[in-house]
């Protein structure tokens, strides 16, 4: 059986509720859409309920779910309506942002909406930067929401710029746009901050 | 090379990059705790068998009976007649034209009050006539009006989400109930 069998068999016991449908999901999904969910989020806590939310949603919803190849894409998109809601009903910034300003400013018309305007990092502050994680994660809040979900779309579900383009309901000259300046400022902001 | 294939080179180029400072020597993010999310997914199994329970103990046409009750019951009061057709997003644009309009209406019942006062202030060196209703003007006059407007918006407002109809989701049982209590507080007269 290919993977690609294997998951419709999946999602046909899914459809029917078996426990063990959904589990198997978990397992294929949960460490990607944990990452992603982090790295729109910016919080840990956050992406750990947002995942379980992810799948709370496919648990609801997966029997109007007509299985079509792109079962990545219906869940990342999930995951990404969640992110949305959840930015805009809590308002949460990223703990990592408080961080920002590490020397340019504005990187090229790099969005400015998540900096604040604290001044030269804690020496708390120096020590999350060398974690090369939380540093990711402090480059990609520098950038737009929606170059940000692209890039992330991108890494972590691996979807085409069309499926994107789908999902994110733009044109795919859009998303491309998007893809290349968001990941050419990032590596800006990542080469400026190292 | 177009425009878009340079494009795409410098995205492949710049993702190659990505990926390297992502799942590079220091490792990605931890993986999330699966147990807890498997936990919370039969959890929700649960529920949705629950709900789906729930669901085959109300009769097909109990939804329809109580729109139609309330429909009767409301019609006295409300101009509205309701489409069994109408969708969310338009419940949602109703309910804030509604309450764009409870908002004026009660600008205008503030306004009238005051309006109502300063006249009746302005004539304080007249003796009232007997019967004259600004000589026991109240504050709470106003009040009172204005609760009995915002007790009018509950009821539009309350017609207006009727008419969406029942939903298959996991608030279906809430809608339910909610609708039967407006029905019953509409037949005895205590809304």
């Amino acid at each position: 059986m290919t993977a690609i069998d294997e998951l419709a068999d999946v999602l046909a016991r899914a459809h029917r509720g078996e426990p063990e449908a959904f589990e198997w999901l978990v397992d294929a999904y949960s460490a990607r859409l944990y990452g992603f969910l982090y790295r729109l989020t910016g919080h840990r806590d956050d992406a750990e309920e947002l995942v379980q939310e992810v799948f709370v949603r496919v648990v609801r919803h997966i029997e109007g779910y007509d299985h079509d190849g792109r079962f990545e894409a219906w869940i990342f998109r999930i995951a990404t309506n969640l992110v949305r809601d959840r930015i805009r009903r809590v308002g949460r910034r990223p703990e990592i942002g408080q961080l920002a300003d590490v020397g340019e400013e504005g990187a090229d018309g790099v969005a400015n909406d998540r900096r604040t305007s604290a001044g030269s990092p804690s020496p708390e502050a120096g020590l999350e930067l060398a974690d090369d994680v939380e540093r990711m994660q402090w480059a990609l809040d520098q950038l737009p929401a929606a170059e940000r979900e692209v890039i992330m779309l991108r890494h972590y579900s691996q979807l085409s710029f069309a499926d994107i383009a789908q999902s994110m309901e733009t044109p795919l000259g859009t998303a491309l746009a998007r893809a290349h300046r968001g990941l050419a400022k990032l590596r800006r902001i990542m080469d400026g901050a190292s | 090379m177009t425009d878009r294939d340079q494009q795409l080179r410098e995205i492949q180029r710049n993702e190659r990059w990505l990926h390297d400072r992502l799942n590079g020597a220091s490792g990605d993010l931890a993986a999330p705790d699966a147990e807890a999310i498997k936990g919370r997914v039969r959890l929700a199994l649960q529920e949705r068998w629950l709900a789906d329970e729930l669901s085959d103990d109300v009769p097909q046409d109990l939804a329809k009976r109580l729109k139609a009750t309330t429909v009767a019951a409301l019609g006295g009061r409300s101009q509205l007649h309701p489409t069994a057709g109408m969708r969310q997003g338009e419940r949602g644009r109703r309910r804030i034209m509604a309450g764009w309009g409870l908002a004026a209406a009660a600008c205008l019942m503030v306004y009238m009050g005051v309006r109502q006062v300063n006249q009746h202030d302005r004539g304080g060196s007249v003796a009232a006539a007997p019967g004259d209703p600004f000589s026991d003007y109240q504050e709470d006059d106003l009040l009172v009006s204005l609760t009995q407007l915002s007790d009018d918006f509950d009821d539009l407002d309350y017609s207006l989400s009727d008419q969406v109809g029942f939903d298959t989701s996991d608030f279906m049982l809430d809608d339910l109930l909610f609708q039967m209590d407006g029905v019953l507080g509409d037949g005895d007269g205590s809304s």
